[in-house]
């Protein structure tokens, strides 16, 4: 029975539904897969079965011509498509090299190498853009018509990019390939809107009011430009505003269109600019109502400085004070004027007391900016009020950043007042040739005239460091450091001030011990460099050299000496002390670095490029090349009429930070 | 669209591609090639070549969400001329009722013809359609629609059959030379109900990571200590054999990750209810409870309880409730191609999962599994009987024959003869007990089926439809009675069955630093092991060194090399290894239940032998302990073995090292998966569970070189007893003839010997009394 019914399964030949196989006239690709995969394996004999298996299904088949050669048509390009999608050029690359080596013919299809260029154009264009590397975007759009260029981000990614460079040429060029195409290639109005807004950053407004009338053909594009139209008096404004010279204001029509635009409060930047361009205009008390406008609708540095000058024009110093007062935090990034706005409350005796944060603001914006005057006033503030201690701190500050005798006096009076006799006495005696005046009066001084209650004046603890154009601190010369601890303690402290950075004592210190006779090298190296940091360079120099005769202490003298001679411009001097005397290799470099530098530096003021980049090499084989003197190189290398080299140095500057000088040296440099 | 134009020739690419790479090779491995390359497929783009929906209705639900298949990447391979493999799928209740389409990408050999070649489609044991395999230039997605009546809610079967014969080639090595694969990313059930994960069942529907890998992340909030790790390793396992992936990657955090994937949050009492909070899961009901995760297509596991003895009951209970019914139809279900046999027993075809099929081609290959035990001795003391049941059609040529492979080797082959046609009926085969190994085994029968027509192979002369063989399912194989002994190192036992940790027997496993790389490789290990003893194994997390004279088996993830030095010191106690704040055992035990019941309970839930944890050393330990001591100290005089031999190094060019040997101590064994960093471990480990790679493991060592991403494995140079469970006189005279047939020498000596005795009694006797002279 079983048996049965198996051999009629066996039997049975409708086991295997043959599917349905339309006859059609020729083999499909499915058809045509493995005789092509045979013949590409070089399997003869199957190539001829199965071909001979199409035959028979396709009378009418005939072999295909390129079942050999089947570059074309056989490489499949749907993984670069797929690689393309991701923007994976470097997978392209590898992708493409795979084919090449099985089949050195053949190359991606027209429509991909088309389509790949352009995505490479944007990616690349649009990552040059990201990190401003603006001679990376021009680079990138080499290819780029914008007379003819269809995405026109590109074409305005390319002008930004001339924008900032500066070639002005191209950026005209780019300009007019946009707005002003023929026919059907005319730009959508919105497009050229667009373009027209930003030309009215690069050009001034009569050229883009020209080319507006050239294009407002059609009424719609007319009412569109009304925005433009402010855009350009926006930036005359903020031309006038920013050109000092500049005095003639503006159509007052146009700026009245713009105050219109203003009061609706559709840019809260048009605030600003008219009350910058009021307060130019010595209408103060417009430029405050703008400014308030703009202060209501956000705290601003800016227009806070702005409110506080109206209010200083229209004399209103109170009002203005409260001001500053209020933007304290805001005001603490310009120290300068910050000092300037607070100075009010502390140099006039009719002024109510100032509060603890505008001390403490006041006498940060004095350190900051080492300002002796200031320290001055506030040295008198705290006089005035009795706090004798921060007195006599600001009047050594001020000092040590300015002599004056009206300082000295305040010293004196301050040492007086706190009864530090022998202070006083150094004091006397240091300055009695200098100011012979100021110690007649010193006996008749009145006692401070006003005790009213004032704010505790800060002492003037920490100080930045002064910047000097030589970098090392001579604080940090350990080895002279250590010479000096062993004795300097017992000797008046000199180096205690130097440490300090007391350096008008520490000169003080030692010179009293020079008017005692025994004067170490040590303490004239110490001296050496007090009056370095003080900046009396003469005496600086006097004072190392007069350590260069003690062995021990030569070195670090002649260091000294020859930075102080740098410091005086005195370059050939310098290189003379350090070839008299050796320094240590760290020194050596250092000092001749500065050399250079102020060689080539003296060379480009006169003009004389090859010494200039004589100057530079010999300095770059010694230290690396910061970006400016990089860029003092382009500019030599451009003037000797060397362009490539200029364009190579100014691209490499370039690539490695966007500074616009820079930029516009490879600007310069690229066009013929 | 411009792509379909530029998209068409698309799969010439990667035969050429592979041709290239081929040329030497024979053409079988030409055309096995990229199959062999198991990322073949997902190198292409994404979006299909051609939709080819059905003509019916274009529906929306193509645009929908795509439930891939719960099989791993390995299982979407159709290979030879008529081949089957089954695959699952898992849908919630309204997914099935909606209904949906059947998206199959594939892509198949150039050599297969197109005329006949069709993919038969089964649905939960219903017919779902066919379609013709056509698609050799690129992967091509067909379109089934699935009815909701074809549907259930739950796990869903598709049983594909495809059948292939070649263009031109009619001979047998021809057939190596077809194929066809499914794409595992862009096959799977559409539908327009996106899976909402809300409860176990539709745990079963979560997606893989794109390196088509399913991801448990241990969210852990706070320290990764020991204490952690256990509470959180019942649950882990629960889960990873209720998902029965054999894909998973465990990794470790203490936030939610994102992603397909599945976080399991150990919400322990003990970070109170602001680290509840500030998980995002004050909502979730104590216990474990499933919900959805950060993006739509992961899920979150949660476990809320207050110690080891609450997670549990919650584990059991979820066993016992919402997991119950994935466990049967997974884990715990039979028949797909395994067959799990033990001595004695006799499994047809049937019980793996083989329909009875017609074949009509030139060699028929069925192939399927065969899980012996882990402790069997393979060697030549009796034959698995393979019962043929099946018939030949008449016209065969003379050559054909049936013939048997396990693991790769042919062992025995049976010809044909019988032009006429024949027919078997449990006719016997014998398969050599030596060609299977403990563990799981591949066993292929391949009829070669020529006939006189196939020489010439004449487009007009072939008729592919005609039957030529039929193997029932009927057809079974029977088991002898085994000689079991566990001998180790074996870690083919270990990959396939999980020996010697399985059957609930406590373990040590061991994380030398407690890194989430070291850990995550340590519970992905526990996870597979896991899934290869079908149950939850009673390891025991410790940070640090195992421990020695324990007699515990060990399981060691160690990053370092100086471990081996460590344990050779003597330095046993670790910090992470002792647990100062759970109650000792011995005094609360009359108040507390162990934690070990807990997991025979839960073990008992898996239908599996229970263990008695026995914390204190008993007698026997301590006195195999001393012997063992004695042993090695006497064959340590006799130079037998260094002291420090035991440990395979760990290579020069290998990521990882896996390595089973005996303990110190020398009564337990451990197996120790080391490498030089944790980040090889990690990487190293997540090479070795893939399933082609984890199928291979065998021998003593194993390793993952780091260059090729190769398995090596190393024979076992010298194989210790590590377990006699069976002591009855009938296994232990199985054992000694076991033994005899692989040390054949000895048995020859002692018949000899036994030879030479008797000679030398018979002499002695019959010079005393047997001279007798006739006067």
């Amino acid at each position: 029975m079983r048996m049965l019914a198996l051999a009629a399964l066996l039997l049975g030949t409708t086991a295997l539904a043959v599917v349905a196989a339309e006859r059609k006239d020729a083999p499909d690709a499915v058809e045509l897969a493995a005789l092509y995969y045979y013949a590409a394996q070089k399997q003869q004999d199957r190539l001829g079965a199965e071909t001979s298996r199409l035959r028979q299904k396709y009378p009418d088949f005939v072999v295909p011509a390129d079942v050999y050669t089947p570059a074309a048509r056989q490489v499949d390009e749907s993984t670069l498509w797929a690689l393309y999608e991701k923007n994976d050029f470097i997978g392209i690359e590898t992708e493409i090299g795979r084919h090449r080596a099985d089949n050195p013919e053949w190359t991606p299809s027209e429509d991909f190498s088309t389509k790949l260029a352009r995505r490479k154009q944007r990616v690349e264009m649009t990552a040059a853009m990201a990190r401003k590397d603006w001679m990376g975007v021009i680079e990138a759009a080499k290819a780029l018509d914008p007379s003819r260029e269809t995405e026109v981000d590109l074409v305005w990614m390319l002008i930004d990019a001339y924008s900032a460079t500066g070639a002005k040429q191209a950026l005209t060029d780019a300009y007019r390939g946009l707005l002003f195409r023929e026919g059907d290639k005319r730009l959508p109005d919105a497009q050229i809107l667009t373009t027209l807004q930003k030309s009215t950053r690069d050009f001034s407004s009569e050229e883009v009011r020209k080319a507006v009338s050239l294009l407002a053909a059609s009424p719609l594009l007319q009412a569109a430009l009304q925005p433009v139209e402010l855009d350009l008096t926006r930036k005359e404004v903020a031309d006038f505003n920013a050109d000092e010279k500049r005095q003639t204001p503006i159509a007052e029509d146009e700026v009245a269109r713009l105050r219109a635009a203003a009061e609706k409060g559709e840019r809260p930047e048009d605030l600003s600019l008219l009350g910058w361009y009021d307060l130019k205009l010595k209408t103060p008390a417009s430029a405050e109502r703008w400014f308030k406008a703009a202060l209501a609708d956000r705290r601003e540095e800016e227009n806070a400085k702005g409110l506080y000058l109206s209010l200083a024009a229209q004399n209103r110093q109170e009002d203005a004070f409260i001001v500053a007062e209020d933007y304290l935090e805001e005001f603490s990034d310009d120290p300068e004027f910050l000092m300037n706005a607070l100075s009010l409350r502390f140099s006039r005796p009719d002024q109510p007391p100032a509060e603890v944060k505008t001390v403490t603001a006041y006498s940060n914006a004095i350190l900051a900016t080492a300002n002796a005057d200031h320290a001055e006033i506030l040295a008198w503030y705290a006089y005035n009020s009795g706090q004798y201690e921060a007195a006599k701190a600001w009047f050594l500050k001020s000092l040590d950043w300015e002599s004056a005798p009206v300082r000295v006096k305040g010293l004196a009076l301050s040492l007086m007042r706190l009864g530090e006799k022998a202070d006083y006495a150094a004091l006397e005696e240091e300055y009695r040739e200098a100011y012979p005046e100021i110690w007649a009066e010193m006996k008749i001084a009145a006692p401070a005239r006003d005790s009213r209650r004032a704010v505790a004046v800060e002492m003037p603890v920490v100080t930045r460091s002064v910047t000097s154009t030589v970098t090392s601190t001579p604080a940090a010369t350990a080895s002279t450091g250590a010479g000096v601890r062993s004795k300097g303690s017992g000797a008046g402290g000199y180096y205690a001030h130097f440490k300090a950075r007391r350096f008008s004592a520490c000169v003080k210190d030692v010179s009293a011990m020079e008017a005692r006779g025994a004067v170490s090298a040590d303490a004239m190296l110490i001296k050496g460099w007090c009056y370095l940091e003080l900046s009396r360079l003469a005496e600086a120099r006097n004072a190392f050299e007069a350590a260069l005769a003690n062995g021990r202490t030569r070195q670090d003298a002649a260091y000294g000496a020859a930075l102080t001679l740098l410091r005086g411009r005195l370059t050939d001097d310098a290189e003379a002390m350090i070839s008299m005397y050796r320094l240590s290799e760290k020194r050596d470099r250092e000092v001749r670095a500065e050399i250079y530098w102020q060689r080539a530096r003296s060379a480009f003021d006169h003009k004389q490029y090859q010494r200039v980049l004589d100057a530079l090499n010999a300095r770059a084989a010694l230290v690396a090349e910061p970006a400016d003197l990089s860029q003092l190189r382009g500019w030599a290398y451009y003037h000797l009429g060397n362009r490539g080299q200029a364009k190579a140095v100014f691209a490499r500057l370039n690539m490695h930070l966007y500074d616009p000088a820079a930029a516009r040296g490879l600007a310069q440099s690229s066009v013929r | 669209m411009a792509n379909s134009h530029r998209l068409a020739p698309l799969g010439l690419a990667v035969l050429l591609a592979s041709t290239a790479l081929g040329h030497a090779e024979g053409l079988v491995v030409d055309a096995v090639k990229p199959l062999l390359e198991g990322s073949a497929l997902s190198g292409l783009p994404a979006q299909p070549v051609v939709e080819v929906g059905t003509e019916a209705e274009p529906s929306p639900a193509a645009a929908g969400h795509l439930i891939s298949f719960e099989q791993s990447a390995d299982a979407f391979m159709l290979s030879g001329e008529d081949d089957v493999t089954l695959l699952t799928f898992a849908l919630d209740g309204p997914q099935a009722a909606a209904g949906g389409m059947l998206n199959l990408a594939y892509i198949n050999a150039v050599s297969v013809l197109p005329d006949t070649a069709t993919m038969d489609v089964e649905v939960n044991g219903r017919a779902a359609g066919s379609f013709t395999i056509a698609s050799p230039n690129g992967v091509r997605v067909e379109k089934l629609a699935l009815p909701s009546d074809l549907l259930r809610a739950g796990r869903n079967e598709v049983r594909l059959r495809a059948r292939q014969y070649h263009r031109v080639d009619c001979s047998l090595d021809a057939t190596y030379e077809l194929w066809t694969k499914l794409d595992p990313v862009q096959s799977g059930f559409s539908t327009a109900q996106p899976s909402v994960f809300a409860d176990f069942d539709s745990l079963l529907a979560i997606g893989r990571t794109p390196a088509q890998r399913t991801q448990i992340r241990l969210v852990a909030p706070g320290a990764m200590t020991a204490e952690a790790l256990n509470e959180a390793a019942p649950v882990l396992q629960a889960l990873v054999l209720f998902l029965n992936r054999d894909d998973v990657t465990v990794t470790v955090s203490d936030r939610p990750g994102e992603g397909p994937g599945i976080d399991l949050v150990m919400a322990m009492d003990r970070i109170g209810s602001s680290g509840v909070d500030r998980l995002g899961l004050s909502g979730a009901p104590r216990g474990l409870s499933v919900q959805p995760g950060a993006t739509a297509d992961r899920a979150t596991v949660v476990m809320r309880a207050a110690d080891p003895m609450d997670i549990a009951a919650a584990v059991l209970a979820a066993v016992k409730g919402p997991m119950a019914d994935g466990l049967k139809s997974g884990i715990l279900q039979k028949g797909r191609g395994v067959l799990t046999v033990d001595a004695g027993e006799r499994h047809t075809l049937k019980e793996a999962g083989y329909e009875t099929r017609v074949f009509s081609g030139r060699l028929s290959r069925t192939d399927f599994a065969v899980e012996m035990p882990a402790d069997f001795y393979p060697a030549e003391y009796a034959t698995i009987d393979l019962r043929l049941s099946a018939a030949t059609s008449p016209g065969l040529e003379q050559t054909a024959q049936l013939l048997v492979r396990v693991n790769g080797k042919v062992v025995t082959s049976y010809p044909f003869r019988d032009r006429e046609g024949r027919q078997f009926e449990g006719k016997r085969i014998e398969l050599p007990l030596r060609a299977f190994q403990p563990g799981v085994n591949r066993v292929e029968l391949l009829a070669e089926l020529p006939v006189a027509a196939d020489a010439a192979c004449r487009p007009q002369e072939r008729d592919d439809s005609k039957p030529r063989f039929i193997l029932l399912d009927t057809t079974a194989m029977e088991v002898p009675a085994l000689a079991r002994v566990g001998r180790l190192p074996d870690l083919a036992a270990l990959g396939g069955k999980a020996y010697p940790y399985g059957g609930g027997k406590p373990f040590d496993l061991a994380i030398d630093r407690a890194d989430p790389q070291s850990v995550g490789a340590a519970l992905t290990v526990l996870s597979r092991l896991s899934l290869a003893a079908r149950a939850p194994l009673n390891a025991k997390i410790a940070i640090g060194a195992p421990v020695e004279g324990t007699g515990r088996d060990a399981l060691v993830i160690a990053s370092q090399q100086d471990f081996a030095e460590l344990g050779a010191a003597g330095k046993t106690a670790f910090p992470g290894t002792a647990d100062p704040g759970t109650p000792d055992p011995l005094v609360t035990a009359s108040v507390s239940r162990s934690a070990a019941d807990d997991t025979a309970d839960l073990l008992q839930a898996f239908q599996e032998t229970t263990a008695v944890h026995d914390d204190e050393l008993s007698f026997t330990t301590r006195a195999q302990l001393w012997l063992s001591a004695a042993t090695k100290r006497f064959r340590h005089w006799l130079r037998y073995e260094s002291a420090d031999g035991e440990h395979a190094p760990h290579g020069e060019g290998s990521l990882v090292t896996l390595s089973q040997m005996r303990s110190p101590d020398g009564i337990a064994t451990w197996t120790v998966i080391r490498a030089n960093s944790p980040r090889d471990v990690d990487a190293g480990v997540q090479r070795l569970v893939e399933p082609t790679v984890w199928r291979g493991l065998a021998g003593g060592t194993a390793s993952i070189e780091t260059a090729s991403l190769s398995l090596v494995s190393l024979p076992a140079a010298e194989r210790y007893v590590a377990d006699l469970a069976d002591r009855s006189p009938g296994n232990l005279r199985r054992v000694v003839a076991a033994w005899f047939s692989d040390n054949f020498q000895i048995y020859v000596l002692l018949v000899l010997a036994s030879l030479g005795a008797f000679a030398a009694w018979l002499g002695l006797t019959v010079r005393r009394k047997g001279v007798r002279t006739d006067r």
